[in-house]
């Protein structure tokens, strides 16, 4: 049931961006919420097995339900601390450019998709999954 | 400190690299490092932390017991500390930046240090530290919840930082098709 949860997030947000989904699609802001996100949770010993067993099955032991909650939570915390940092990282990028308007453009784009996709992680796949498996005890 | 973890951290160095690409030098700023760094180490100090545990613990997988939880108490204080930082950082930042305000040329400089420091601040306070935590917490006999506010402080961070980024643009653009 999940997978089609998570397909149907997906598809809504492409509905509505519509002609301009393509503009969504930013390669060095996904990599870093993305793939930091992974190394943020790698780097904080959260069981990664876990998580992903929690996502495609129901019936789960009680330790790595916990785990998975665990993981699950950080996944959400590191992935809108690492928007946050993102977002800054790219006005920064604006700032120094800003006598060059071609430059500004790469700055602007991680600076809205990074908070973009935190909040896609964080809110529309974090934050469902832990809040069931928390409810299912 | 086991082989995942240093994985770990190596894909977030990178990962953010990859965002900052040719820009590496304007994301360092010796000042912001100082008083970012600075006033995290002197907060924990006064606090009376036990500062050398808290490497230990991270760095030797032998800690006894105590110096574990001394240290989880210490990184978890941190978090709290940095946000401190920062908030002293946006202040700095932001009376450089008034003070300026007849050189516009110098504007987009002083911006950048107040946003370089809030910056180094959330790296420490939202990823570093949590992440050291949670490993540390791993090797305590009993399982420990996660902290109920890491999430929403996170929002908070991210929305803190999207409103400044849209004033700031903003602000920047009037002015300049103004003059």
């Amino acid at each position: 049931m999940r997978f089609i949860g998570l397909i149907l997030v997906v598809v809504a947000i492409v509905v509505a961006a519509g002609a301009h989904a393509s503009a969504l699609i930013d390669p060095p802001s996904f990599i870093m919420v993305f793939i930091g996100t992974i190394g943020a949770l790698l780097f904080a010993g959260v069981s990664i097995p876990s998580m992903l067993k929690a996502f495609a099955s129901a019936n789960l032991e009680e330790e790595v339900k916990q785990q998975a909650i665990r993981g699950w939570k950080f996944a959400a915390g590191f992935s809108l601390a690492l928007g946050a940092s993102a977002t800054f990282i790219g006005l920064v990028i604006m700032l120094k450019n800003m006598d060059d308007p071609a430059a500004i453009g790469p700055g602007f784009a991680i600076a809205n998709l990074t908070s973009f996709y935190a909040l896609i992680i964080a809110f529309a796949i974090s934050l469902p999954i832990y809040k069931s498996l928390e409810r299912n005890p | 400190m086991n082989v995942p973890r240093i994985v770990g951290f190596v894909m977030l160095i990178t990962t953010l690299m990859v965002g900052i690409g040719s820009n590496l030098s304007s994301m360092t700023d010796p000042g912001s490092l100082v008083l970012v760094v600075g006033g995290i180490l002197g907060m924990l100090l006064l606090g009376r932390h036990n500062i050398g545990g808290m490497i230990t613990a991270v760095f030797s997988d032998n800690a006894d017991e105590t110096t574990v939880r001394q240290a989880i108490e210490g990184y978890k204080m941190g978090r709290y500390y940095s946000m401190a930082a920062a908030a002293v950082a946006l202040g700095i930042g932001s009376i450089v930046v008034l003070k300026n305000l007849n050189d516009p040329g110098s504007i987009g400089p002083g911006l950048a240090i107040a946003l370089l420091s809030t910056l180094y601040a959330l790296l420490l306070g939202f990823v570093l530290f949590p992440g050291l935590q949670s490993g540390l917490e791993n090797r305590l006999p009993e399982p420990v919840p996660v902290d109920e506010r890491l999430v929403p402080g996170a929002l908070l961070a991210l929305v803190f930082c999207t409103v400044m980024t849209v004033a700031v643009f903003g602000v920047l653009t009037a002015s300049f098709t103004a003059g």
